[in-house]
């Protein structure tokens, strides 16, 4: 999908260094919202090490939310120090619209991509097609032995059955000998 | 007593000369010879009738001579009755000869007759058997000239009748070879339209299924990678697509 963060504020670099899909970028600007929530409103600790306080927030939370929260946490200070109580909501917004204004290729998976997946394509991506881009990832799995994507605004089949049409004379050939 | 014996014996010849004659001619009668035979009987009854007459009248004069007679006149008696005899015997034989005359007349008259009637009934059967004959002479004469040119005719159809029994068969072998040719001729049309039409249609459906191989392959086999890949697998399989397509120059 085609940029258009022209008038718009875009993500800072902070967050695109660890952060490559929007389903991520979504899911860690809620957790942030909600740590900062907590420290503001609800009476949790609130740290100058604004990083350590939403680690400590999810702490004793899963695996995934921990490394989630870690990633959160090394956005830095540039992310982190610029939202206070009263600007909580407005910087909240500002960041989802900027994820929403972001470059987007989305991809749809045969099965459900891990952070580790994710961050190897989505380097690829960012290092071939576009920088700055984030991937719109979605499961589908008829994209067996491969994905289907839409980049500029054109569908894509890279699943099995191009790799197969490419190979379609090898292929009749093949059965051509078992006849 | 001879003398009646024989005058009735005369009498009896007589009526027996009568009897035959009036059945021979009544035999050979036809209508126009009644006369004749009328004549002729009424000729010999006449004589009869004199004969009886007669001899009834000798017999009465015998009879009552002879009762008055006595033996002194028998020689009378007898010889008047030799004399009567002699003249019996000639009135006998007057009558006979009488009725053989008249029975001659008749058969004379009646031959005549017959003769003339035979003759004109041969004249007349010559003449309709001469025209029978002509007739017949000119109906063969008509029936050979009509055979001969029932003949001629039939000659004449029959070899018409060849001559286009020649042609139609002739006309009709060379329809049916010419129409077997372009039954033939059709058929093989046909049969390699046929082929032609086949050999197409494969090369159509080969070419069809060709097509659609690489995609039947492909969906067997998602249904196998679906449930046999882990998810790094299904993960790599999406970044080689990537760099493929990026290189096709897809991306």
């Amino acid at each position: 999908m085609v940029s258009c963060n022209h008038m718009n504020e875009t993500l800072p670099q902070s967050i695109l260094s660890n952060t490559y899909s929007v389903n991520d970028a979504y899911h860690r600007i809620d957790m942030l919202q909600r740590a900062l929530e907590h420290a503001f409103f609800e009476g949790g600790e609130q740290r100058q090490d604004r990083a350590a306080m939403v680690r400590a927030h999810y702490e004793g939370s899963d695996p995934e939310s921990r490394m989630h929260a870690a990633a959160i946490a090394a956005w830095g200070e540039g992310v982190l120090d610029t939202v206070a109580s009263d600007t909580l909501y407005a910087r909240i917004q500002s960041l989802k619209e900027a994820v929403k204004a972001s470059s987007k290729l989305t991809l749809y998976a045969p099965v459900h991509l891990t952070s580790e997946h994710i961050k190897w394509i989505g380097e690829w991506c960012r290092a071939e097609l576009q920088r700055d881009m984030l991937l719109d990832l979605k499961v589908d799995p008829s994209a067996v032995g491969g994905c289907t994507l839409v980049y500029q605004n054109t569908f894509h089949d890279l699943s099995f059955t191009y790799f197969a049409r490419k190979q379609r004379e090898k292929l009749v050939q093949l059965v051509a000998s078992y006849a | 007593m001879l003398v009646t014996l024989g005058l009735i014996l005369g009498l009896v010849v007589v009526l027996a000369l009568q009897v035959v004659t009036s059945r021979r001619v009544q035999r050979l009668t036809l209508p126009i010879y009644e006369y004749a035979e009328e004549k002729s009987q009424k000729e010999a009854e006449r004589i009869v009738s004199e004969a009886k007459n007669t001899a009834r009248k000798i017999l009465a004069d015998a009879t009552s001579a002879g009762a008055q007679l006595s033996a002194s006149q028998h020689a009378d008696i007898e010889a008047f009755a030799q004399s009567h005899k002699a003249s019996l015997e000639s009135m006998h034989k007057d009558a006979a000869h009488s009725l053989e005359e008249a029975a001659e007349t008749a058969r004379t008259s009646l031959a005549k007759i017959v003769e003339a009637s035979e003759h004109d009934l041969g004249a007349e059967r010559e003449g309709i058997q001469a025209a029978l004959a002509s007739m017949a002479r000119e109906l063969s004469e008509i029936s050979n000239a009509t055979k001969a040119k029932a003949m001629e005719m039939k000659t004449t159809l029959d070899e018409g009748n060849r001559g286009i029994l020649d042609t139609l068969n002739t006309v009709f072998e060379e329809s049916a070879a010419s129409g077997k040719k372009r039954i033939d001729a059709r058929i093989d049309a046909l049969l390699g339209e046929a082929e032609r039409d086949v050999a197409a249609y494969r090369d159509v459906r080969k070419k069809l299924v060709d097509e659609r191989l690489a995609d039947l392959v492909a969906d067997a086999t998602k249904i196998v990678l679906q449930k046999t890949l882990s998810p790094d697998e299904h993960a790599d399989l999406v970044l080689k697509s990537l760099k493929e397509a990026r290189a096709d120059g897809l991306l």
